[in-house]
């Protein structure tokens, strides 16, 4: 038989086969939804993983761009602690003014952190909305009932767009910020869930320790904890809560590379019984370390899933062989070769596992940001604690985007799922003896 | 030379052994014979003296532990891969005591198959095959029809129009009647006789005296070993 004559027979082959096998699909409707919903779901989560895994890398190359010059310099055993609301005694004021003229520093600021205990505001964060183990200010709480306090944050009114407990940054949504001469004036600005929960707006008055304070702006950051602050002059914060010195200073370096020549110079201002001193590297390791650790994890989960797939495809097949070896058999007998029956098994799986492929795409959109939360958000809100102490908010805030391209990735692994099973009907189809299969039947 | 007085199945020294529940069973045990072309053969035997197991060496389904097997000039003992299912599609049509017609596809599409697989295009064996299907009695209502939706009879005679799709040469038939009543039986056995007519070979593996009283030759099976062969003449000769 000529070339031409054989591809004509493989043409005709192939309409009808692809038909045929569509109407297959449908003799066992059970089976086939089954193993569609299975299917979508493998896929799905394994391209959910592989996009939060795409998402954290993306997300640890962020902040280690933006926080590579940072040092940060707290009282004594403060890191690790309660958001630096532990450790030692405050860091005297004059010693803080010393540390800008180290050289390579292009800026101090220095802040007073304290807790807001009175009556006169609720906080935003509600009890119970934190999970056992979720992070919140100590990860690994036992999950008893008990409100989140207020944080107070102190800062010098001259430092620009200063950087809240948590790397949480203040946007400011309504009203302003202090002027430069309101370091000791009774003023505030609130985070929005704050004024939200306490119907707070500018203009408001509020009495902090016995002084009616005037709330002058209201921020947003993003984060849960940081909208459940309030911001005073440094002055003010310390007239008030009858503080002296500061809990937490932030110098910038010029220079990645000057980094470690400035901390040496801090140090001999501030020596390690007085102070920790922690860089942006430090911290960046330590959350490379727990950002690789998810990455892990959502790899490992990416495998897992991929490997689950693959079994419910082998097994589908497997499963659709055994029962319909019958087929096979009088197939074989009528002279069908092995190739015409093997393509008749492949297409099934082929459109099985795009359609479950399609659904699955559909599916880690959702499936993606949840996944994301779990893996890393879900243990490090809180501020200063959880697994990425000090920049809990910025990996929790992960945004994990999935692009449209998921449903090329879903479609690849779905032709390579029906590639990878389609050898096993290969291997079984050219071992079946027709003889042998309707003798038994 | 009369192409008619030709042997169109030679079979030397066959030998089929298989393992059965761990015990060595000789389906065929060294049988040899000629089978001349355009007559019906019944193979005739008790169940398990190896009549199937003939029938399916020759039409390639198995193969063979020793001997050959020549069908109208292929040695089918020699063959593998695609060139068995060439033979199949070209040289062989059967017909099955549970008739093993695709339950998923209509009369119609089971007859229109082996023409699909032989690359007959499609207005051309849907034709031949509604032709074929109007030769052994199914009607057009009957034809749109999946299997379950037909009388053994009607399934029995969709098989026969499906083994007669690419005009094999040889129809092999194992128990065709096995499974119907006698009178159903009577009208297959009409039909497949009538085959004979076209100068086809019918080789009717049976244990049916019925059958086997329109045969022109009988083999006789008893354990794997032929015991007798009869050949009666009659006006093709």
């Amino acid at each position: 038989m000529g070339e031409i004559a054989k591809e004509s027979i493989r043409e005709v082959h192939g309409m009808n086969t692809v038909r045929r096998s569509i109407r297959n699909l449908f003799r066992s409707p059970l089976r086939t939804t089954l193993m569609v919903v299975l299917l979508a779901v493998s896929i799905g989560l394994a391209l959910a993983m592989a996009t939060v895994h795409g998402a954290t890398q993306n997300q640890l190359g962020n902040i280690g761009g933006e926080i590579g010059t940072e040092i940060t310099i707290r009282p004594a055993g403060s890191f690790g602690g309660m958001g630096g609301m532990g450790g030692g005694e405050p860091l005297a004021q004059e010693d803080v003014d010393t540390l800008i003229e180290i050289p390579h520093v292009v800026s101090v600021q220095g802040s007073v952190q304290t807790q807001y205990t009175g009556t006169s505001l609720q906080s935003a964060i509600e009890p119970g909305t934190l999970r056992p183990g979720g992070g919140a200010g100590g990860g690994g709480s036992t999950g008893m009932s008990f409100t989140m306090a207020i944080m107070v944050m102190g800062f010098d009114p001259a430092t620009e767009d200063p950087t809240l407990m948590g790397n949480a940054r203040m946007a400011t949504v309504e009203g302003r910020y202090f002027n430069i001469d309101e370091n000791d004036a009774d003023a505030m600005v609130v985070g929005q869930g704050l004024a939200d929960k306490n119907s707070l707006a500018v203009g408001s008055a509020v009495d902090i320790e016995g002084t009616s304070v005037e709330v002058i702006g209201i921020f947003d950051t993003g984060q849960v904890f940081g909208d459940n602050m309030l911001v005073m002059p440094i002055g003010t914060v310390e007239r008030l809560f009858d503080l002296e010195g500061v809990t937490s200073v932030t110098v910038v370096s010029d220079d990645v590379d000057n980094v470690d020549g400035v901390v040496d110079a801090i140090r001999e201002v501030f020596d390690e019984d007085t102070a920790d001193v922690v860089t942006a590297t430090d911290m960046y390791e330590r959350i490379n370390e727990s950002v690789a650790n998810a990455g892990s994890t959502s790899t490992m989960g990416m495998i897992v899933a991929f490997a689950i797939a693959a079994v419910v495809v082998l097994f589908s097949v497997a499963l659709m062989m055994r029962q319909r070896v019958k087929e096979i058999g009088i197939l074989k007998a009528i002279g069908a070769p092995n190739w015409h029956i093997g393509l008749r098994f492949s297409l099934e799986t082929l459109v099985i596992s795009l359609v479950a492929a399609v659904i699955g795409a559909f599916i880690t959109y959702p499936l993606a940001q949840k996944v994301g939360n779990m893996l890393v958000g879900g243990s490090s809100t809180g501020p200063g604690g959880g697994r990425f102490p000090g920049f809990g908010g910025t990996v929790a805030g992960i945004d994990v985007a999935v692009s449209p391209q998921v449903f090329l990735y879903a479609l690849a692994i779905a032709a390579g799922l029906a590639m990878v099973a389609s050898v096993f009907p290969s291997w079984f189809i050219a071992r079946v003896r027709p003889a042998e299969v309707l003798r038994n039947e | 030379m009369n192409r008619d007085n030709e042997a169109i199945v030679t079979v030397e020294a066959l030998v089929k052994h298989f393992k059965s529940g761990g015990t060595m069973v000789r389906a065929v045990d060294g049988v040899s014979f000629n089978l001349p072309r355009g007559r019906m053969i019944a193979i005739k035997g008790a169940s398990g003296s190896g009549k199937s197991t003939l029938l399916n060496l020759i039409g390639a389904l198995d193969r063979p532990t020793s001997g050959s097997i020549v069908v109208d000039g292929i040695d089918v003992s020699q063959i593998h891969g695609s060139k068995e299912a060439q033979y199949r599609l070209n040289k062989v049509g059967f017909v099955f005591q549970s008739y093993y017609l695709i339950p998923s596809m209509t009369a119609l599409e089971n007859v229109m198959l082996p023409m699909e697989l032989m690359g007959t295009k499609q207005d051309q064996r849907e034709a031949k095959a509604r032709e074929l299907l109007g030769r052994v009695g199914i009607d057009e209502s009957h034809q749109a029809r999946t299997p379950t939706r037909l009388s053994g009879g009607e399934q029995q005679r969709v098989a026969i129009a499906r083994a007669l799709a690419n005009d094999p040469p040889i129809i092999l038939a194992d128990e065709p009647t096995g499974n119907l009543d006698s009178k159903t039986g009577k009208r297959i056995v009409q039909l497949l006789y009538g085959l004979t007519q076209e100068g086809r070979t019918v080789i009717v593996a049976t244990h049916s005296t019925d059958i086997a009283a329109r045969a022109d030759m009988i083999l006789e099976m008893i354990d794997g070993k032929l015991t007798v062969t009869s050949v009666f003449e009659c006006a093709k000769t």
